[in-house]
C-alpha cells in the first residue's frame, strides 16, 4: 500500500516538477544558510564557512539533481529526453535511417510474415467455445472413408460407432462427428444459377459441442440427424450468408438445392466459425442424416458400421483428464469395434484390432491435413527468416560502429561534462531501439500482404486457401519480442564499444587511437559472420529453387501441352443419378467420342487461360460443362481431389506419346464408380492416407 | 565509499529514530544529529539526506512544514505521523534482530577458530 502511494507520488511528481524544484531549492538554501551560520560560530571566515557547507552537502546541482529522481521516476523522464534525442540524432543521418529501416523491415518483415502463416496453420484455436476442452479422435492426418478393420492409431470412424460411443462413455460431456471429406458441388438457391458450393456433413451434436451459436434461427439439432434422410436442413457460414443474401434475415426458410435434394437454410453459425477444419471453409452445413441423399448411389455410410469416414471431437468432462478419457476411450473402443466383426471374425482381423489403438489429441486448433503438409516447411522457412534477421542484424551493427568513429567526439564531450557511461549506454540503446521500431512498422505492413502472398505461392490455384490471416494478440507479441530482441542484438555491441574509448585522445581530435585496432576487429568478424551466414542462406535458396524446377520438370510419362480436363456436374445438367444412372453413361460416351472428334486444332483456347470453355461443337450442346485447362505449369496433379464430378483429361492425339487417360469412363451401370479421381497418378484406395502420402485420400467407393 | 553502504539501507531508520527523540526538525538538524549520535563514526553527504526525506514523505511515514528555527531562519521541519511510528517499530525489531543474529555469527566464528 505504502509502495503503491510512493508510486502514485512519484507519479505525479512528473508533473509537478517546476514548483517543486522551487521548494526544494528554498529548502536547500535554508540548509546551507544554517550550516553558515554554525560554521561561523564556530570561527571560520564567510568564505570558508560556505565553502565548507556546500562540500559537507556533497555540491548543490548534484543534491538537486537526487532530489530529482527521487521525486519522479528519472528513467521515464530520461527515457523522453533519449527518445527525442535519438529522433533528431536519426532525422540527421537520413541516408544511415533509411538504409537501417529498410534493413529492418526486410528481416522483421520476412519473420512476422512467416510467423503469421505459422500462427495461422500451427497455433491459432479455432473460434469456439474453451478450444482447450476439446480433445480429437486420433490425429486427423487422414481423410476419405475406409472399411478395413482398424489397426494401429485409427483416425476415422463410423457413424455406428459415434453412436455406440456416445452411450456408452463417460469422459466427455459431449461428442461430434464432422465428415472428414468436405464436398466442393453446385448448389442453387431458391432455383437460381448453380454456384459452387462447400458442403460439410455433421452431426446433430456438432455446434453445440463446439459451443457455437447460432446468429441468425437455429443450429443443427439432434433432431435434425436422428432419421435417415429426413433432416433437410442446412447451416451457413456467416460470410456465404452475407455474400448470398445481404445479411438479409427473411432468407431463413429458403430452399437450396444440392445434388437433386432439396434443404431448407434454417440458420447462420455465428461470425468468424468456418468449420474445425483449417485451411478449409465450409458454406453450408448439412446433417450426417442426409449423408446418404447427399452423396448419391451405391452409399450407404449410416448403416455401414465399418464404413468409417468420420472425426470424432469430444469435450471433456470437466475434472476428467486427458489420460483418463484416453484409456476409457481405447476399452470403448475395442469393445465397440470387435461387436461389430460380427460372432465368428477372422483371426486376422482379431489381430488387427488388437494393434489398433485411439490416440487423443488437443482438438482445440481443429483438424489440418495443411497443418500436417506445411509444418516442416513452415519450420524450416522461420529458420531461413531467423537467418535473414541476423544477416541484418549484423549489417546494421556494422553501420553503427561506425557511426560510433563519428561520434567519439560527441560521446567523449559528455561524459566529460559528468554522464555516466551507463546513462550514454542507455541513449545508444534507445537510440537502435527506436531504429528497430520503425523498421517493424514498415516490415509489418509488408507482412500483412506477404503472408497472403506467400500462402498462394505455397498452394497455387484458382481458390485461395480460406486462412484467417488476420494479425492477432499473438503475432503483434511475437513481432515486438523479435524488434526489441534485434535492438538489442545490433545496438547493444556498438553502444558498449562507444563508451569504452579512451578519453583525452577522444576528445583532442575526435579519433581515438587506441581502440581503433580492436573495432576494427570486431568489425572484420561482424563481416566475415555476414558473408557465411549469407553463403549459408544463398545455397539453402538455390537448392530450393532447383527443386522447385526439378518439380515443374517432374516427367508424368505423357505430353503435359495441350491436355484439357473437365468435368462435369451431372445433376445440373438435369441427369440424376440414381435409375436414370444409364442416361448419364451414355452421356459420357457421346462427349467422349465428339471430343475425340474434334480436328487436332480445335481444342485451342488459349493456354493463358486457367479456365475457358472448349470451342467448337461442344460448346454449342453442352453449356453445363466445366472444363478447366491446364498448361504444363500447372500440372493436372494439382487439381483439388474432393470435386465430385466425373472427369477425363483429353490429350490432343498429336501431343501424345501415350494415350493415357486417368480414368475410364464408365461402361456399364454396375461398374460406377460415384467417386472419380482426375489425376495422372493411381487413384488412391480405401485405406487411411499412408503418412508420406500429402494428397487428401478419396473416398472410396461402396457397394 | 564503505561507510555509505551501511548507510543506505539504514538511513531512513536514523531518521525516524531521530524524528521520534528530537521530535520536529529540518534536514540539516537531523544531518547533524546522526553524525554527533555517530560520534563522527558515520561520515554523510548532507545532501543525501533529501531524498531519504522524500522518499519517507511519499511513503507517508513523515510529514513536512515550514516553520521557523531557533535561529530565526524559515526552514522546512519535519515530524513522524503515526504511520512512521509504526514503521519505526518495526524496523527496529528487525534491525536488532538481524544485528543479534550477525553478533552471533560473527562471535562463533572466532570460537571454531
Amino acid at each position: 500500500m505504502r509502495r503503491l502511494r510512493a508510486f502514485l507520488l512519484r507519479f505525479w511528481g512528473l508533473s509537478a516538477g517546476k514548483r517543486q524544484d522551487e521548494e526544494f531549492a528554498e529548502e536547500l538554501q535554508s540548509h546551507l544558510q544554517m550550516h553558515i551560520d554554525d560554521n561561523i560560530r564556530a570561527g571560520m571566515t564567510p568564505d570558508q564557512a560556505r565553502r565548507e557547507a556546500i562540500l559537507k552537502l556533497g555540491g548543490i546541482e548534484q543534491t538537486v539533481q537526487r532530489q530529482r529522481d527521487q521525486r519522479a521516476f528519472s528513467l521515464f523522464e530520461s527515457l523522453c529526453r533519449d527518445l527525442r534525442f535519438a529522433f533528431r540524432n536519426i532525422h540527421k543521418s537520413p541516408g544511415f535511417t533509411t538504409v537501417a529501416v529498410l534493413t529492418l523491415a526486410l528481416g522483421i518483415g520476412a519473420n512476422t510474415a512467416i510467423f503469421t502463416l505459422f500462427n495461422a496453420i500451427l497455433l491459432r484455436p479455432l473460434p469456439v467455445q474453451n478450444p482447450e476442452e476439446l480433445l480429437l479422435f486420433g490425429d486427423g492426418y487422414a481423410a476419405g472413408s475406409t472399411e478395413s478393420v482398424p489397426d494401429g492409431n485409427w483416425k476415422l470412424f463410423s457413424y455406428s460407432f459415434f453412436h455406440d460411443f456416445r452411450q456408452k462413455d463417460t469422459s466427455f460431456s459431449g461428442i461430434a462427428a464432422v465428415d472428414s471429406t468436405q464436398f466442393q458441388t453446385k448448389a442453387s438457391i431458391s432455383g437460381g444459377a448453380y454456384q459452387t458450393t462447400h458442403v460439410n456433413l455433421v452431426s446433430g451434436s456438432y455446434f453445440s459441442v463446439l459451443g457455437v451459436p447460432a446468429v441468425l434461427g437455429r443450429t443443427i439439432g439432434e433432431s435434425d440427424d436422428s432419421i435417415d434422410s429426413a433432416g433437410t436442413v442446412a447451416v451457413a457460414r456467416y460470410s456465404w450468408f452475407q455474400q448470398h443474401f445481404n445479411n438479409d434475415p427473411s432468407a431463413l426458410g429458403k430452399v437450396i438445392r444440392i445434388q437433386s435434394h432439396d434443404y431448407t437454410l434454417v440458420g447462420v453459425a455465428k461470425p468468424g466459425f468456418s468449420g474445425v477444419t483449417v485451411g478449409q471453409s465450409t458454406d453450408l452445413w448439412i446433417p450426417l442424416s442426409m449423408e446418404k441423399a447427399f452423396s448419391r448411389a451405391g452409399w450407404n455410410g449410416l448403416g455401414n458400421k465399418l464404413f468409417q469416414s468420420l472425426y470424432l471431437i469430444g469435450r471433456l468432462r470437466p475434472g476428467v483428464t486427458r489420460a483418463q478419457a484416453g484409456a476409457e476411450t481405447n476399452l470403448l473402443f475395442q469393445q465397440i469395434v470387435r461387436s461389430y466383426l460380427g460372432p465368428q471374425p477372422s483371426q486376422k482381423h482379431l489381430d488387427d484390432l488388437a494393434h489398433a489403438s485411439v490416440q487423443l489429441t488437443r482438438g482445440g486448433r481443429g483438424v489440418s491435413l495443411l497443418r500436417y503438409a506445411l509444418s516442416l516447411p513452415l519450420q524450416i522457412l522461420m529458420g531461413i527468416v531467423t537467418l535473414v534477421l541476423l544477416i541484418a542484424c549484423a549489417n546494421i551493427a556494422n553501420m553503427l560502429l561506425a557511426r560510433g568513429v563519428v561520434r567519439r567526439r560527441e560521446i567523449a564531450v559528455r561524459l566529460a561534462l559528468g554522464a555516466s557511461r551507463r546513462r550514454i549506454v542507455f541513449q545508444l540503446l534507445t537510440e537502435s531501439t527506436l531504429l528497430a521500431f520503425l523498421g517493424a512498422t514498415t516490415g509489418v505492413a509488408l507482412a500483412w500482404k506477404g503472408s497472403g502472398l506467400l500462402l498462394n505461392m505455397a498452394a497455387p490455384g484458382p481458390d485461395p486457401v480460406p486462412l484467417n490471416l488476420a494479425p492477432d494478440l499473438r503475432v503483434l507479441g511475437f513481432t515486438i519480442a523479435v524488434t526489441v530482441l534485434t535492438s538489442l542484438l545490433f545496438g547493444i555491441l556498438p553502444a558498449f564499444r562507444s563508451v569504452g574509448l579512451e578519453f583525452t585522445p577522444a576528445l583532442k581530435d575526435g579519433r581515438g587511437s587506441s581502440s581503433v585496432s580492436t573495432r576494427g576487429a570486431l568489425a572484420r568478424s561482424l563481416i566475415v559472420g555476414q558473408v557465411a551466414l549469407s553463403v549459408l542462406l544463398l545455397v539453402v535458396a538455390s537448392l530450393l529453387l532447383r527443386s522447385l524446377i526439378h518439380l515443374y520438370d517432374v516427367d508424368t510419362g505423357f505430353d503435359k501441352h495441350d491436355v484439357l480436363i473437365f468435368s462435369l456436374d451431372s445433376s445440373t445438367a438435369n441427369l440424376p443419378h440414381g435409375a436414370d444412372e444409364i442416361r448419364s453413361v451414355r452421356l459420357q460416351e457421346q462427349i467422349e467420342s465428339r471430343v475425340q472428334g474434334i480436328p487436332e486444332s480445335a481444342p485451342t483456347a488459349s493456354p493463358s487461360s486457367p479456365s475457358t470453355t472448349v470451342p467448337g461443337p461442344i460448346e454449342s450442346s453442352f453449356r453445363a460443362f466445366r472444363v478447366h485447362q491446364r498448361t504444363a505449369t500447372r500440372s493436372p496433379s494439382t487439381l483439388s481431389a474432393t470435386d465430385s464430378f466425373p472427369r477425363w483429361v483429353f490429350l490432343s492425339s498429336k501431343a501424345a506419346p501415350l494415350p493415357l487417360r486417368t480414368e475410364e469412363p464408365p461402361r456399364s451401370p454396375s461398374s460406377i464408380k460415384p467417386w472419380r479421381v482426375a489425376s495422372s497418378r493411381t487413384p488412391l484406395r480405401s485405406d487411411l492416407a499412408s503418412p508420406s502420402e500429402k494428397r487428401p485420400i478419396i473416398p472410396a467407393r461402396s457397394k | 565509499m564503505g561507510e555509505s553502504e551501511v548507510w543506505q539501507g539504514t538511513l531512513a531508520l536514523m531518521i525516524l529514530k531521530t524524528l521520534q527523540s528530537m521530535g520536529p526538525l529540518h534536514g540539516y538538524g537531523i544531518a547533524r544529529r546522526i553524525e554527533q549520535i555517530s560520534q563522527d563514526q558515520l561520515i554523510i553527504q548532507y545532501g543525501t539526506i533529501y531524498p531519504a526525506l522524500l522518499k519517507l514523505e511519499q511513503e507517508g511515514y513523515i510529514s513536512s512544514d515550514w516553520g521557523e528555527s531557533e535561529n530565526r531562519r524559515r526552514a522546512r521541519f519535519y515530524r513522524l505521523t503515526r504511520a512512521g511510528r509504526r514503521q519505526l517499530e518495526r524496523e527496529c525489531q528487525r534491525w536488532e534482530k538481524a544485528a543479534a543474529v550477525l553478533a552471533r555469527f560473527v562471535s562463533t566464528e572466532e570460537e571454531t577458530i
